[in-house]
């Protein structure tokens, strides 16, 4: 046995000459000490939801029929016929709340710990992009559904794309396959969704990952270690073991999500019959309550300049820094705006 | 800051209690 063992190892170093060095190196990387604290894995976290959606999103593209007469039929049949339908469904959309919940959490903690100061500029503008692309996610998957309030929420956002500058009518074409929400839409979203958005955030987390490799992790002195040498512990295994019970933690949170919520399915959709309220999904309602506060125009304008602010923050970060040194503008701007996105967003769910 | 030890007797309490919630979900999926 320990012969056929043997035999085997040396034909896989033949045909695949890895050096051991590289093994060495990726696994016991030096992390900084401070990493030790849970919120410091908030990256490895939506990287492990984006593998459940990966699997939990073929199974269901085994059943889901992407064509307005059958899709919203197809669903209800994964839900209440299909064995383990109703389960890959439900972890499948719970896993895409909780991805998304990852990602914005991500986004505040690298903010607030100012990790996306030089040289890691370009890496938070990527960072930026996977936020988009997983937001574009969850509203591409809620719209396959093709329920009342996905068809109409994909119906509003569609028309709201027309009031982007310069090229509204173009985008909204683009998004709609058409110039109203007809079977086009439906696959189109079903391409952005399954192939298009997958692509892109693949590309830009193996860019994310490879440019945090190359410039380590930002090194932060917190008051209890002020004073002192700063201390490093071995990525493999001590904080692999960490990412490990946060994965096996959101299994388990999954499971119980699932067994005590599942994912129902709403009236079919109409495109006759408008519902009451039209609402998108819980992380769009800031946005929407920001537009139904002031105009479509300013809207969109509004909400497209706060998204460049996020883009560019680390240049904007930079001259704050240079005119007031030393008094964390940053964190209280941080702060107001994320107030402000409760507060909008808490208005929304109430009305 | 936990131990190494302890972060495996962790693991190795989620993996049961994760194992043991397919038990239910499978239950659940019989009746279903």
């Amino acid at each position: 046995m320990k012969k056929i063992f043997e035999k085997f190892k040396g034909w896989v170093a033949l045909s695949a000459p890895i050096p051991d060095e590289f093994f060495n190196e990726v696994s016991s990387e030096p992390v900084p000490h401070h990493l030790k604290r849970w919120w410091f894995c908030l990256g490895g976290t939506p990287a492990y939801l984006f593998i459940i959606q990966v699997a939990t999103g073929i199974l269901l593209t085994f059943y889901y029929v992407p064509e307005p007469g059958h899709a919203y039929e197809s669903v209800q049949r994964i839900t209440y016929d299909i064995s383990f339908g109703w389960i890959i469904r439900s972890i499948h959309k719970w896993s895409s709340q909780l991805m998304i919940i990852a990602v914005i959490l991500h986004v505040f903690r690298v903010f607030f710990t100012g990790a996306y100061r030089k040289p890691r500029e370009l890496n938070w503008m990527i960072g930026c992009g996977i936020l988009m692309c997983t937001l574009s996610f969850g509203f591409t998957g809620y719209s396959l559904i093709y329920e009342q309030l996905s068809y109409w929420g994909a119906t509003v956002a569609a028309n709201i794309t027309e009031n982007v500058p310069l090229m509204g009518a173009f985008l909204a074409r683009f998004i709609r396959g058409g110039e109203s929400v007809q079977d086009n839409t439906l696959t189109r979203f079903f391409i952005f969704h399954i192939a298009l958005l997958p692509l892109a955030i693949t590309i830009l987390l193996t860019l994310h990952i490879t440019l945090i490799r190359l410039l380590g992790v930002t090194e932060l002195v917190f008051e209890e270690d002020k004073g002192k040498p700063p201390r490093h512990f071995p990525f493999f295994p001590n904080h692999f073991l960490m990412e490990v019970v946060i994965g096996m933690s959101l299994s388990l949170l999954l499971a119980v999500l699932v067994v005590f919520f599942p994912a129902g399915l709403g009236p079919k959709a109409d495109p006759f019959v408008t519902p009451e309220h039209i609402k998108p999904e819980w992380y769009f309602y800031f946005t929407f309550r920001w537009l139904k506060l002031t105009s479509l125009q300013v809207g969109v304008l509004g909400t497209g300049a706060a998204f460049a602010l996020l883009l560019f923050w680390p240049f904007v970060d930079r001259v704050l820094v240079r005119k007031f040194p030393n008094k964390n503008i940053s964190v209280w701007l941080g702060t107001v705006a994320i107030l402000t996105l409760i507060v909008l967003t808490i208005w929304e769910a109430l009305v | 800051m936990m131990s190494l030890n302890a972060k495996r007797r962790l693991i190795g309490i989620l993996v049961v209690l994760f194992l043991s919630s397919l038990l239910v979900v499978a239950y659940l999926e019989s009746v279903h």
